[in-house]
């Protein structure tokens, strides 16, 4: 397992689409910092915007990770790095070179696995590093919240990442295509799902007359976009956790499955 | 007899095509195995299923003597070259080898310069894939193939696209390993005329089947120099033949004679023959290579 970790760790760090999308990472990071900050700057245009709430004019440093992982765009950036990464073995042909030297194909696809979200997790910290640096210093009015507070919302958001890496590696897995994945992504990522939840919800909605929970509720894009990580450390997220935990399981499960009984053409 | 590998009964159906149809070969060690089938024979197939790479609808196969279900922990003893190389087009010679070699828990860097240096590489290692020839793509792929001392050799099309001078350095490649190092080799060609000059034994597939087998004196013999002739009563000139002391000669499909002697009294035999008031149609002085073997062998089914 080990050794196939380092051998996908080489190809991620030699690979051209690696540092280009670390290169979009950080533009992205730059345009959503200045566009925060445009909006934080003028607050008469924030309140506009938000309907005259009472929003405050400082950014914390939770509000800083909820602003920036919670973008649809920054999930889309890593859901390609993934789609990228796990098909490129696939597409040029290089897993008849290694899948039949191969022990196990589990342990090879879970390698893959791991080797995805050690690359995402590279790209997330390197946007998410550099927005905080760049509040921090940029911001009018930039405060830290205490450190266990910090380190837990980090934590809630770390584990939405590795689920959506999960995600779009078995989907990546089950189409077997760069466009598959790539597809699945976008309609995940830029709220297109989304749309199609909130006609579910409506039908549950009219059908059970006011459900405990809705189907939106079970969706992984709709449970993180919409979780408050400012009260993460408050109020916690057990809900969240545990539907993390069974997508995780599920989609890693579908795509040891899938290796396992697919021939390499 | 030591049996690097066993195949009984392989089948492969995809969907409604039958790719295998129950193949079955032996393989001992230090053999050169030369796999002979059109496109489409069922080749490329049966080298993916004896690398793991697919599954067979039926039958089994053992490689170093363990069964299918036990060979995974042994397959990082199995070099494989499957159709076109597997390669990163946008990295070097150098950084796919080195995946292979760290896939194998390997890490040595003057291992993989030395392999490059063998299949004459080692000047364009830095040299991104996606600039190399076919030729160079399929020299690489030999390369990967041979990460980590593998006992099994399985090479689909090794020579495709490669020059005539690199041709007979893959092969003095394969011959080398073979002879120095006992690898067994299965290894799968279009270019007959070297794969005779290669293998020992050879396995002619036709649509699935492994319609024959034959060792390199076999091939030898079957495709040995010969007179055939086509005569208008083919048992009344077999009976001249016989009267003129020629003892080896065989009736094919019922009109032609092969002789497999005196190659310089064709005229002679002419003669004979029509003072017997036996007419020639015609009559050639042939010397079969692999290549018209196997077309006479698979143009009859």
């Amino acid at each position: 397992m080990i050794k196939l970790i380092k051998m996908n760790l080489y190809r991620m760090t030699h690979a051209v689409s690696t540092w280009v999308l670390m290169a979009c990472m950080i533009a992205m990071t730059l345009f959503a910092f200045s566009m925060n900050k445009l909006v934080l700057d003028d607050p008469f245009n924030m309140n506009l915007s938000q309907g005259m709430q009472d929003v405050p004019t400082y950014m914390t440093s939770i509000d800083s990770i909820s602003s920036y992982v919670q973008v649809g765009m920054i999930i889309m950036l890593v859901g390609i790095f993934v789609v990228i990464f796990t098909n490129a073995e696939h597409k040029c042909g290089f897993d008849k070179n290694i899948v039949g030297i191969t022990k196990s194909r589990a342990k090879q696809t879970i390698a893959r696995w791991i080797s995805s979200i050690i690359g995402a997790t590279a790209l997330t910290v390197v946007g998410q590093g550099f927005y905080i640096g760049l509040s921090a210093a940029f911001m009018n009015d930039f405060r830290w919240d205490s450190a266990k507070d910090f380190l837990c919302v980090c934590a809630v958001a770390y584990l939405g990442l590795v689920t959506f890496v999960t995600l779009f590696f078995f989907f990546t897995t089950l189409f077997n295509s760069s466009t598959g994945g790539i597809v699945a992504t976008c309609f995940i990522s830029t709220g297109l799902l989304a749309l199609i939840e909130s006609l579910l919800d409506k039908v549950a909605d009219k059908v059970f007359s006011s459900p405990a929970h809705v189907p939106s509720d079970f969706f992984l894009d709709s449970a993180f976009m919409y979780l408050d990580l400012n009260s993460v450390a408050v109020k916690g997220c057990t809900f969240f956790l545990i539907l993390c935990a069974a997508y995780i399981v599920l989609s890693l499960g579908g795509s040891v499955l899938l290796q396992q009984k697919r021939d390499i053409r | 007899m030591e049996y690097i590998l066993q195949a009984e009964g392989i089948s492969k159906q995809y969907g409604k095509t039958l790719a295998l149809d129950h193949v079955t070969l032996q393989l001992k060690k230090g053999e050169i195995y030369g796999l002979i089938g059109r496109n489409g024979a069922g080749k490329t197939t049966l080298l993916k299923i004896l690398a793991g790479l697919a599954k067979p609808t039926d039958g089994t196969f053992s490689i170093f003597g363990e069964p299918q279900e036990k060979t995974k922990i042994l397959r990082d003893r199995i070099g494989v070259l499957l159709e076109t190389p597997g390669l990163y087009p946008n990295m070097s010679a150098y950084e796919n080898m080195k995946l292979k070699e760290l896939t194998l828990g390997m890490n040595d860097d003057a291992y993989v310069h030395q392999l490059l240096q063998e299949v004459g590489l080692s000047e364009v290692e830095k040299k991104p894939v996606k600039k190399f020839s076919l030729g160079m793509k399929q020299r690489l792929g030999i390369a990967m193939a041979l990460v980590g001392h593998p006992d099994l050799l399985l090479l689909d099309e090794p020579i495709n696209g490669i020059d005539p001078q690199g041709i007979v350095e893959i092969r003095e490649l394969i011959e080398r390993l073979s002879h120095e190092y006992n690898v067994t080799v299965i290894i799968s060609s279009h270019i007959l005329e070297e794969l005779s000059k290669i293998a020992t034994r050879f396995g002619i597939l036709h649509r699935g089947r492994l319609i024959d087998t034959f060792t390199h004196e076999e091939l030898m013999k079957r495709c040995s120099e010969r007179i055939e002739i086509r005569t208008s009563d083919p048992v009344k000139a077999c009976m001249v033949i016989e009267k003129m002391g020629i003892t080896e000669f065989k009736i094919m499909d019922g009109s032609m004679i092969q002789i497999f002697e005196r190659m310089e009294d064709s005229g002679e035999i002419v003669l004979e023959l029509a003072k017997n008031n036996i007419k020639t149609l015609s009559i050639q002085v042939k010397n079969e290579a692999l290549e018209d073997y196997y077309l006479s062998l698979t143009m009859e089914r």
